[in-house]
């Protein structure tokens, strides 16, 4: 009987149902669902996570290690503390270097005004000061260490996500739109067109990416806004991009157009415009959705990569990218290991966006 | 309904394909006369043009040359230079049902939406009376009614034909193409499917044009065969006639390659040597003459003229000779 | 435990005229969580140098059972039961015991057994000439031949299965044949390790009509002149009725009726069997006014009743016995099986 009632659904269920269900099968892509939307929400509310904001900084603790957060003090569970922290100059680097002093005790504190935190505009609606941890009054908590003004990377790598998760979602956005528009034009009327944009799409193909988004960055006069910078880097980024689209769309139109439903449409009397609006373009809409879910890794990456080579944005505005502009030389490695660790977040952003995609294109076909 | 009363008329149907300067007969200069409520078989191997020709017939592909002319209310109009509000009128009486169940129904619609698409585009009906024309189609190609808020997979093979049939029918065509519409299927469903095509046949006085490879099936549900080779018709008449005494070389080669479901069945088969060409390269004179073996000088040379001959169309030099053989 | 394997090998014995033999086949096939019964317990002979029809409907388990003789299922089926093969050296296999991708198979395929496929086009690879994938079969068998040994036997097949000057077309691509020829040089390639058992799985469905009866014509001299069994595959009783000497009738998994094709045509048992025969549209006879129609649909082969897998579309079906049990097989004349609970009535 439940047996019969699971296959009458079946009957019953649409193709977005169908692949939902396809898609929670596959157990990595669901996991990397997850942990975007966390990173997501992380970012939305990353005035609030972050214990301080992007231009706050202490020349105290500068290039400090990570504090590691205790639960124990001398066996006696008092929640999450940290210890005060100790400056030495190491005589043989002649730099200063942090050590814990184990009498000092600083408990972390949840949703506090902050006093090292700065007050905010969240979502630049809401004036708040509230933080979610901050350590008592004389302690410092940085989760991944500071960076060489004092600043703290969690904070940074969490405001900075404001920009790397959202910009790729605009340049998306505008990659799909270039995309299909392109796409559509040149499947749908063929012929001479469609050879015109074919031969546009090598061209621009052709182009060496990583020089060409040197070039056009340059192009970017240094005394602009952030927020105008993030959007022309955003369109570049876009321009660049989106030949793949268009191909996969007009590969689409093509092969579509040769279903026999399409005949049976035109058969019925369906003018053009519900042909593709009512069958062509529901029919290929779940690939859409499978390469923006594989385009956004790719313009994180390009906006990590432009920030890094130091053609993107600038500090103090703070991206993925700017945030690894600091370890672009060797001692920063060497002796700031913990500098590299924003890096782990475009790592993990990125394999999950392509996990993703890889679970919607197995789900995007849920009649195979 | 009237038998004699004609409502197609195809005349000298060509379509060709240009590729490169090349120019490839698909279809040449085919013409018929349909009556109402007669169902034409035509049948071919691959690449003969029949299903161009239905494809054609109803629009799906645009001819390059010679009229579809539609017999209706007493007027004669040309389908293929039909004007838009021509087109309004006319698009309904003429429909197809295709052969693949499973490409030919759009897998994101529901069964409800696949049926009344035609009714979206015609005729400014309410709601209400779609949802009474689709119950009456639905009960009439013998699917339940709880089937029409499900999906296409939902459905196996001879149920998804109803589906495509209840959607051909749904605009009250006249004319009715049927492209390979049974091939598809199993034999135990084949059967139910050209019992269901007779019965609407007789109930709704349509006019059939089933092409297909399958003879047999051919045989049994049509009243007169075409036979194409090659983008033109080589024989055209009575079913019963054609089969017992075919009188053009490939029909005869044709109907003596069918299987026969019966292993005392003597019957001679003449194998033909060769492969069927192409159309991109058809031979020169008769298109049949390299595979036939009773071809002259005269059938390479020059292709035969169709004609009436004993009351059917044939188009070969030697049909005379080979009766009298 | 190769000692133990040995032994049990030895233990299997064929009469002298039977080549092939399963007992008690079933493969199940595990899809999305689903188990499909595909094939529910079927016994089948093949005698040496006889042509054995397997007809049956899409879904009746007919290229399943095909497939698990020449060890090629995906692995997501799973079987039971026996297949027992006589190899030419005379010795007795259950191939079910040996390892799928092992030697002694390998050895087997594409030389003691082989197969013929419906789309001759995707038989062969695009990439290399037709003469050199067709040398393979060779190359790989005896691996003492050389190339021009593989060549020459090549051509000697593609002059027996009529392909028109064989030593220009050995340096062809698939793509400059035509359907029916790449099925000829599918047939001749199989066949240049003279197997003793040639499975064709539906191998004209593909092509027109006119090329199908000269592969029929080709398969038939073929076996006279080589001597080989064949398994036909097919859902074309008429194609059946011309080429076979007996046939096994499937439906959903099992064998229902099994027979001289003259038995089966002429004197057909099993509901299912007589019914699709009347259903089929005759070319030879004058126009009924009605085809027989079999009601129904064939049902989705997962969680089967213990029933005759026909009764629900069965009109002589007997309410508490064939929806209840299997029926049993019976003998209803010298070599003509039936599984039907409407005979061998007398015994129960």
């Amino acid at each position: 009987m439940a047996q019969k009632k699971k296959s009458s659904n079946y009957y019953y269920a649409s193709q977005w149902t169908l692949m939902y269900a396809k898609f929670r099968k596959h157990k990595l892509a669901m996991a990397s669902a997850i942990i975007l939307i966390i990173f997501y929400l992380t970012a939305i509310f990353g005035n609030f996570i972050a214990p301080q904001g992007t231009e706050q900084f202490d020349s105290r603790y500068v290039n400090c290690g990570p504090t590691p957060v205790h639960f124990f003090h001398e066996g006696k569970f008092v929640g999450p503390f940290v210890y005060g922290l100790q400056k030495e100059r190491n005589m043989e680097t002649f730099m200063y270097e942090f050590s814990e002093k184990s009498d000092e005790i600083y408990r972390i504190r949840f949703f506090q005004q902050g006093q090292r935190g700065g007050e905010y505009k969240w979502l630049g609606l809401f004036e708040s000061n509230l933080h979610l941890f901050e350590a008592e009054e004389g302690g410092v908590v940085f989760l991944i260490g500071t960076d060489y003004m004092g600043r703290d990377l969690f904070s940074r790598v969490v405001l900075g996500s404001q920009i790397s998760l959202f910009i790729p979602i605009v340049g998306m956005i505008l990659t799909v739109f270039l995309g299909i528009l392109i796409g559509s034009i040149a499947g749908y009327f063929g012929g001479r067109v469609d050879n015109v944009i074919q031969r546009l799409i090598e061209v621009v193909r052709s182009f060496p990416q990583v020089p060409l988004w040197m070039a056009l960055s340059a192009a970017i006069p240094p005394t602009m806004k952030p927020a105008q910078i993030f959007m022309l880097m955003t369109i570049i980024l876009s321009l660049i991009s989106w030949p793949d689209m268009a191909r996969t769309v007009r590969s689409k139109f093509f092969s579509i157009k040769k279903e026999d439903y399409i005949m049976s449409a035109r058969i019925s009397g369906a003018p053009g415009s519900a042909i593709v609006m009512r069958h062509m373009i529901p029919s290929f809409l779940s690939y859409i959705i499978v390469r923006m879910s594989l385009t956004i890794p790719h313009l994180i990456v390009g906006e990590t990569t432009l920030s890094f080579l130091g053609l993107g944005l600038r500090s103090p505005a703070t991206s993925w990218g700017v945030l690894l502009q600091e370890t672009n030389k060797l001692e920063t490695i060497m002796f700031f290991g913990w500098k590299l660790l924003p890096m782990i977040f475009v790592f993990i952003t990125v394999l999950a966006f392509n996990f993703l995609g890889d679970g919607l294109r197995d789900a995007a076909d849920p009649y195979k | 309904m009237n038998k004699d009363n004609i409502v197609l008329e195809v005349r000298n149907l060509t379509k060709t394909y240009e590729s490169g300067k090349t120019k490839v007969y698909a279809l040449s200069d085919v013409s018929f006369t349909a009556r109402e409520g007669e169902t034409i078989g035509i049948v071919g191997e691959s690449g003969c043009g029949k299903t161009t020709l239905g494809r054609c017939i109803v629009r799906g592909i645009e001819a390059t040359s010679g009229e579809v002319i539609l017999h209706k209310d007493g007027r004669q109009i040309d389908f293929l230079k039909a004007t838009k509000s021509e087109m309004k009128e006319l698009r309904p009486d003429i429909q197809m049902i295709f052969q693949d169940p499973y490409g030919s129904l759009d897998p994101r619609m529901t069964v409800y939406d696949i049926i009344s698409e035609p009714l979206r585009y015609f005729g400014n009906s309410t709601k209400d009376e779609i949802n009474r024309k689709v119950d009456a189609i639905t009960e009439k190609v013998g699917l339940d009614k709880s089937f029409l808020r499900r999906y296409p997979h939902a459905f196996s093979g001879g149920q998804r034909q109803r589906i495509g049939i209840a959607k051909s029918l749904i605009l009250n065509p006249k004319v009715v193409v049927c492209d390979e519409a049974v091939s598809a299927l199993d034999v135990s469903i084949q059967a139910q499917i050209i019992n269901l095509l007779e019965e609407l046949q007789d109930e709704l006085g349509l006019t059939y044009l089933f092409i297909s490879h399958a003879l047999a099936v051919v045989r049994h549900i049509s009243d007169r065969i075409m036979v194409m080779y090659l983008g033109k018709v080589v024989e055209f008449g009575d079913t019963e006639d054609l089969f017992k005494n075919p009188m053009h070389p490939y029909t005869k080669a044709l109907l003596s390659a069918a299987p026969i479901p019966d292993p005392d069945y003597k019957m001679e088969r003449i194998i033909l040597e060769g492969e069927v060409p192409t159309p991109v390269n058809p031979p020169k004179g008769c298109h049949f003459h390299p595979r036939c073996r009773y071809a002259t000088e005269q059938c390479r040379n020059t292709y035969p003229p169709f004609e009436k001959r004993n009351g059917r169309y044939i188009a070969c030099w030697n049909s005379g000779a080979m009766e009298a053989e | 435990m190769l000692f133990q394997k040995k032994n049990e090998q030895k233990r299997y014995s064929l009469p002298d005229n039977v080549l092939l033999k399963a007992e008690d086949l079933r493969v199940n096939i595990k899809i999305d969580g689903a188990v499909l019964n595909a094939v529910r317990g079927i016994d089948l002979e093949l005698k040496s140098c006889e042509t054995l029809g397997l007809v049956g409907e899409s879904g009746c388990g007919k290229s399943v059972t095909s497939k698990e003789v020449i060890g090629i299922n995906p692995s997501n089926c799973s079987s039971t039961g026996s297949i027992l093969f006589k190899r030419k050296d005379g010795t007795v296999l259950n191939l079910l015991e040996l390892e799928r991708d092992g030697a002694e198979y390998r050895a087997i395929r594409g030389n003691e057994i082989a197969m013929i496929f419906q789309e001759p086009m995707t038989a062969f690879s695009p990439l290399y000439t037709i003469g050199n994938q067709m040398s393979e079969i060779i190359l790989i068998h005896h691996p003492e031949a050389t190339k021009k040994d593989a060549k020459e036997k090549i051509i000697e097949m593609m002059k027996l299965v009529g392909i028109a000057n064989p030593e220009i077309r050995f340096d062809q691509y698939p793509h400059e044949f035509s359907g029916g020829m790449l099925q000829r040089a599918l047939i001749a390639m199989m066949l240049s390790n003279e197997p003793d058992l040639l499975i064709a799985d539906e191998p004209t469905t593909a092509l027109d009509v006119t090329i199908q009866a000269q592969i029929l014509d080709l398969m038939k001299r073929l076996q006279s002149e080589l001597g080989m069994s064949i398994l036909f595959i097919t859902h074309d009783l008429g194609i059946v009725a011309s080429m076979c000497q007996r046939v096994a009738v499937m439906y959903l998994g099992e064998i229902v009726e099994f027979g001289s094709v003259r038995q089966i045509f002429h004197n057909p048992k099993h509901p299912y069997t007589g019914n699709l025969l009347r259903s089929l549209p005759r070319i030879d006879s004058d126009r009924e006014e009605k085809l027989y129609a079999i009601k129904g649909v064939v049902p989705v082969p997962v969680d089967l009743p213990e029933a005759c897998g026909f009764h629900e579309r069965c009109e002589q079906c007997m309410e508490g016995i064939c929806d209840k049990r299997f029926p049993p097989v019976i003998e209803v004349e010298p070599g003509h099986f039936v599984r039907c609970a409407l005979y061998g009535k007398s015994e129960g």
